[in-house]
């Protein structure tokens, strides 16, 4: 019997791949960042300095070991999901079924692991050692995420007040209603979000500020790591979107800029919160540092902003594999042709904001 | 088909949603499920059919004990997803494709025929899920429910969202495969004219328990005095009793 829920999740992937590239010109686009992809790829291992495979090694497996991980772990999720709520949960609960879910799973996992590992073998010339690295780090982070507990999710909105409408005279209570129901899912608390936003930040400025006192005496790498670290976490825990709500947001009549503000005001707080702790504690290369902390936090909100103007009309999950193929695309224009970011940026950002316009006038 | 359930609990998250509840499935009766919202219904429906975990209590199918193998509920417990949850890339056409066993065509529906004319979903079966009414998705996630002929369907809440006519036909529909095809069907309600004009038998759900059981003697009680039977349900509701 053919595995349901693969071909569910490949019907899945194939429309998604064709809504996010399905005009002649999104294709060209693609062929032309993976022909430069794969030519600087090829340059740079080119141009290596010999083998240096310790090291090289160390790095893979360094990597391998929490990709296998998270990877393991968002398949479980996933697979979850799919028992509980979905159309193919007699599948998802079939335990050959998802025997075949997880192997497919993990073999496109393995893939993506293999290209990296022969990116490298190539350039140390010791094929067998890498990918053994790799392979036993992806095994064992894997493995390890299987032993661990999933934590339940209870899909209960009962405590969520419904966005009020933005009628004239209750505008702005709608606009803050509708920002209240966007903190909830970042922040986890459908209570209280502002609380909860609040509460975030100040860990993170505290977090921010010890590291940035304990790490004075450690070496430049190790000290922008550890200063970074807890508003990477925190810009993380707020980059989640409830695509259900934001998608339905334009049909409610809340246009773009709103949508976008709103988005963006958690991360803009977590590095509110982390350069102030910075500029505090004032430690040496503190500006670089600030530097970063303001890239980082950057390219999560336009990450955001871009994921929440494709959300209207399509499936969460169309929209974000759009939005992180995107968002490859422009780190890699960004590395090899500079100049030619900000405008590809720019002239994207204009296309993703007529879409959502057009969406707002528009009833399904 | 017969489905015993023993003193069924479920908890979700730190509330006991279903406190040991029991009841009987058999081939050819329609139960109907009543309760408050919050009352435990989705959850004792999801927990039958193998979608969420169980913490206590038996499900015994056909004779055997099947408490710990959900998958086997799940294939036994047809089960229309919440509407909300359908992919809404894929048109209905593309999911039944996917969801329907290799000798079950959805097109040629044979004796699912009535459901499928009362369901009418000819019209959109090749638009995408995500751009169709609330009634629409609903529609084709009731027919999803049926596609692999389970020997049980549970739908929780099938009537919201469809309109006057395609309830009535439906309502017609689910009632003439329980009566020819032998369906064992177990329907969450709110309304008590399909309960008393449809349903067999019913269950009432109060704060996760057994408020009230009702035969068929008391669906023939309230078909003759509507008023009284509602009355009696909602003063069941306001006061569940003890775990029964």
């Amino acid at each position: 019997m053919a595995n349901r829920l693969l071909l569910y999740e490949l019907a899945l992937f194939r429309r998604s791949f064709a809504d996010g590239f399905g005009r002649w010109r999104d294709k060209l686009l693609l062929l032309i960042v993976a022909t430069l992809a794969l030519s600087w790829l090829w340059e740079t291992l080119e141009n290596a300095a010999g083998p240096a495979l310790p090291s090289d090694a160390a790095w893979l497996g360094a990597l391998a070991g929490p990709a296998g991980f998270a990877w393991q772990r968002l398949v479980a999720t996933r697979l979850g999901w799919l028992a509980e709520h979905s159309a193919v949960a007699p599948a998802a609960l079939d335990r050959r079924i998802r025997a075949g879910y997880f192997a497919a799973a993990h073999l496109a996992g393995a893939l993506v692991l293999l290209i990296g590992g022969a990116s490298l073998a190539i350039a140390t010339s010791r094929v067998g050692a890498v990918a053994l690295l790799a392979a036993s780090a992806y095994v064992a982070g894997a493995a390890l995420a299987g032993r661990l507990p999933l934590r339940a999710r209870i899909a209960d909105r009962g405590d969520q007040a419904a966005p009020a409408p933005s009628s004239s005279r209750t505008a702005h209570h709608g606009r803050r209603a509708v920002f209240r129901a966007i903190l909830r899912r970042p922040t986890l608390s459908g209570a209280h979000p502002e609380r909860a936003a609040i509460l975030i930040a100040a860990a993170t400025f505290t977090l921010t500020a010890a590291a940035a006192w304990f790490s004075r005496g450690q070496p430049d790498a190790v000290r922008v790591a550890a200063i970074t670290l807890p508003s990477l976490a925190s810009v993380l825990a707020f980059s989640r979107i409830d695509a259900e709500l934001i998608g339905f947001l334009p049909y409610a009549g809340h246009g773009p800029l709103f949508v976008a503000l709103a988005i963006c005001a958690l991360p803009a707080g977590g590095f509110a919160a982390s350069a102030l702790a910075v500029v505090t504690v004032h430690p040496p290369l503190w500006l670089p540092i600030v530097g970063i902390l303001f890239l980082l936090h950057l390219a999560i909100i336009l990450l955001l902003v871009v994921r929440a103007w494709l959300y209207p009309g399509r499936g969460g999950r169309s929209a974000d594999l759009q939005a992180q193929l995107e968002f490859t695309a422009l780190v890699l224009i960004a590395f090899m042709l500079p100049p030619l970011a900000p405008v590809a940026l720019g002239w994207r950002m204009w296309l993703l904001r007529r879409r959502y316009l057009r969406a707002m006038w528009v009833q399904l | 088909m017969r489905a015993e359930i023993r003193d069924l609990v479920v908890v979700r998250g730190a509330v006991r949603a279903v406190d040991r509840v029991s009841l009987t499935l058999e081939s050819g009766s329609w139960t109907g499920l009543v309760g408050a919202n919050g009352g435990g219904k989705t959850s004792l429906l999801r927990a039958i059919a193998g979608r969420i975990e169980i913490e206590s209590g038996t499900i015994v199918v056909d004779g055997e004990d099947r408490t710990a193998d959900r998958g086997c509920r799940a294939r036994a417990f047809g089960f229309a997803p919440d509407p909300s949850a359908l992919p809404s890339t894929l048109t209905g056409r593309e999911l039944f494709a996917i969801l329907a066993s290799k000798a079950v065509d959805p097109i040629e529906a044979d004796s699912l025929g009535d459901l499928r004319s009362a369901l009418d979903f000819d019209s959109y079966f090749d638009r995408r899920i995500g751009t169709l009414s609330a009634g629409m998705r609903q529609r084709l996630a009731i027919f999803c429910a049926f596609l692999d002929r389970p020997p049980a369907v549970i739908l929780d809440e099938p009537f919201n969202w469809l309109d006057p006519i395609c309830a009535f036909d439906t309502r017609e529909a689910l009632k003439g495969l329980v009566a020819r095809e032998g369906f064992a069907l177990v329907t969450a309600l709110h309304d008590m004219a399909t309960l008393i004009g449809s349903c067999d038998r019913g269950l009432l759900l109060a704060e996760g328990r057994v408020g009230l059981r009702l035969d068929a003697a008391d669906m023939r009680a309230g078909a003759g005095d509507h008023a009284a039977f509602e009355a009696r349900i909602v003063a069941a509701l306001r006061s569940p009793g003890p775990p029964g």
